[in-house]
Parts: C-alpha cells; structure tokens; sequence
C-alpha cells in the first residue's frame, strides 16, 4: 500500500510537469510561428495536450474520488472545445482572406 | 508528504502563473485581430489550470473545479461569440 | 460567401424519419451521468431535480432533431456504430497525445522545419454528423488545422508536407465512414485534391 502511493505520487508530479512543459512550449509557439494559422496549430493542439495533461496529474494525485471524476469531465470538455474554438477561429480568418505564410526558399 | 505537495502546488502555480504572461505578448503585438483573439484563448485555457491549483493549494478543490467548469465553458462561449461578431469586419482590423 | 444562400425554411427541407428509441435512452444516460457527478448529493429530491432537468433536455433536443445543420441536410438519420466508436476515440486520444508531441518538436526545433500549406480535398459522408466528426478529428491528427467545410469540400492547413501526405491518403476518413456504415465507396472519400505547396490555388 504504501509502495502504491508513492507510485501514485510519481505518476503526479511526472504528468504535472509535463503538462507545464507543453503549456510552456504552446506559449512559445504563439510567439514563434510565423503566422496566424501556425499558431493556431500551437495554441490547439501543444496547449490542449498541456491542459490535458496537467488536469490528468491531478486525477491522479487525487484518486478514485468524485472530484476526480469532475476533473475528468473538464479533461473531456477541453479536448471537445479546444479544436472547436481553434477551428472557429481559423475559418472567420479564412472567409475575411487572411493569406497563409508559405517557406520562400525550399526546406532542405 | 502533504507539506512538499503543499510547496509543490505553490511552486506549480507560480511556473503557471509566469507562463501565462507569455501569449499577451501575442495579444499586446500580434499584427491581426485574430492573433490577438488566440492569444487570449491560450491565457483562458491556462487559467483553467490556475484556479485548479488555488483549489488544491486552499484544500477546497471540488469547490473550485465548478469555478473551473464554469470559466472553460465561458472562454469557449467567448472565442465562438467574439468569431461570430466579427463576421463582418475582420478586414478592417 | 454569404451564409444566408444557405439558409432555407424548415417546410422545404424533408424532415428525417423520427429517432428511435435508442437515441433516447444514450442521451438520458449521458445526462444523468453528468448530473450525478456534478451534483454529488443522492438524496431523493436532488436526484429528482435531475431527472426533471435531464427531462427538459432531452425533449428540448427532440424537438431541434428535425432542424437541418447545414444546407438544409438534417442530421441524425443514420446510427452510429458504438463499439466503433469507443475504439475511433481511444484511437483519437493516441492522435491527440502524438500531434502535441510533434508540434512542440517543431516549435522547438531551431530552423522550425515548417512548410505551411492550404491541402483541398472532397470527401462524401453518410451525414453531417460525420463531417464534424471528421473535421474535429483533422484538428486534433498532428500537424493538420481544418480551416473550412463547405458541403462536402475540406479546407485543410498543414504544417509540413509529410502532415499534408497524410491527410490525403485518406485513412481517417475510411476510419470515420466505417463509424456509420460498411459500404462505402473508397473513391469517395477524397478526391478533387488541389494543394498550394504544388503551385495551385485553392
């Protein structure tokens, strides 16, 4: 039993981090692309993952308990709303003719 | 081990806290309309995460995840309202 | 361009065979699931606020059923193959978890390997239903933004060029016509490909 705990810990902290390292690596993205629908690609997807990820160390640390069960929800609402709000987004961006950013000279 | 959960929250919450600011930099710059509206999208689903971890923090989290709930369903609600306004419009911006 | 086109009056549409039953009854358990774990109390009067509230809901919903989504095509009219649809979300969630990856690979990568493109396709579903369910499904496959859906026309962003390869070929969308039905046509799923990395417009 104890053993389990401790296991549990692990598994927290571990999902926990990693869930700050994608939110970091979304918040960058947003900044690095170099266009509106590049950052989209970040801010949908890298950010979800991170949200996703940190709510799921939560669970965990938490147990099989009804507020897990509540943060599982929000898992599910967050990864059925986020592509629908990004999606959104890109396609007002499209309809108004925002123009992509396209590689000049050929990738290597 | 409730007292290194305690400081690791605090520490959680201050890492999340800082990585928040990083998209109002998109929002303060970003050369369109719509990049300003992702950026604030990207701070909306942090902030999720944020009142979360006051929730564990305070030892009231089943408080706190309706707060929560209610503030994704907000940011959703606000991104697809904010995309339906500016239907007409976004070209000026 | 303009969305009132599309618009049309609910007499002119030819509304859909009523739901059956079963419709219904995963509804009413989904709802009631939801409110017991929101609520938390089981005491006889919350759970019979929720039955009243999942009540309204659920006959709210019977009656938008006939209302067409889109282009006065009513959705609902074909059943959904639940076993399927199980494994397509596990499948989906594995997606979710590879896309984040690799993006952030990208985004961190110092020259940023990007090659954006606009990838065109059509592609012919069972229903409306499905092509959401494609499209949130492209949203969430790594490197690849669905931008448009205009009748049965994908408007695609996507990252790299090997991301774009991989929406072409077609695979998710065989995966989502399977939810519905087993015989369709393999030609139909994506065809008419127009991508501007080859020079084209969209």
């Amino acid at each position: 039993m104890e053993n389990f705990t401790i296991i549990q810990d692990i598994a927290a902290i571990a999902l926990m981090l990693g869930g700050v390292f994608f939110m970091l690596v979304g918040s960058i993205g947003i900044n690095r692309l170099p266009d509106f629908y590049c950052r989209a690609h970040a801010a949908g997807k890298v950010d979800t993952l991170g949200i996703m990820m940190f709510v799921g160390g939560m669970v965990v640390h938490e147990g099989f308990t009804l507020t897990s069960a509540k943060l599982i929800l929000i898992i599910a609402f967050v990864a059925v709303t986020s592509p629908v709000a990004t999606h959104a987004l890109a396609r007002r961006a499209l309809l108004s003719g925002l123009k992509i950013w396209e590689r000049q000279e050929p990738l290597k | 081990m409730d007292t290194f959960f305690d400081t690791f929250f605090l520490y959680m919450a201050l890492a999340v806290g800082i990585i928040l600011l990083i998209p109002f930099y998109r929002v303060y710059k970003g050369p369109t309309l719509f990049d300003r509206l992702l950026g604030v999208a990207a701070v909306g689903g942090k902030t999720i995460t944020i009142v979360l971890l006051f929730g564990l923090i305070y030892g009231r989290l089943d408080m706190f995840i309706d707060i929560s709930l209610g503030y994704a369903i907000l940011n959703f609600v606000g991104v697809i309202a904010m995309t339906k306004y500016f239907k007409k419009s976004a070209s000026d911006y | 361009m303009s969305m009132t086109e599309q618009t049309c009056t609910l007499e002119e549409s030819n509304v859909p065979p009523r739901r059956g039953y079963r419709g219904i009854v995963f509804q009413v358990i989904l709802l009631m699931a939801i409110w017991l774990i929101l609520s938390g109390h089981y005491d006889f009067l919350h759970i019979f606020y929720g039955v009243v509230s999942v009540a309204a809901v659920v006959w709210l919903n019977l009656r938008l059923d006939p209302l067409p989504l889109a282009n006065c095509e009513p959705c609902g009219t074909t059943r959904i193959n639940v076993p399927r649809l199980v494994i397509y979300l596990v499948w989906l969630l594995w997606q979710i978890i590879k896309s984040g990856f690799y993006v952030a690979y990208l985004v961190l990568h110092p020259k940023m390997p990007i090659q954006p493109a606009l990838v065109r396709f059509d592609c012919i579903l069972p229903n409306v239903l499905a092509k959401v369910i494609l499209g949130n499904s492209i949203t969430l496959t790594p490197g690849t933004l669905t931008t448009d859906i205009r009748e049965d026309r994908f408007i695609v962003h996507s990252l790299t060029r090997s991301t774009g390869d991989d929406v072409l070929s077609g695979d998710m969308n065989g995966r989502v016509a399977r939810l519905y039905t087993k015989d369709y046509n393999p030609d139909d799923l994506c065809f008419n490909i127009r991508r501007t990395d080859e020079g084209s417009s969209i």
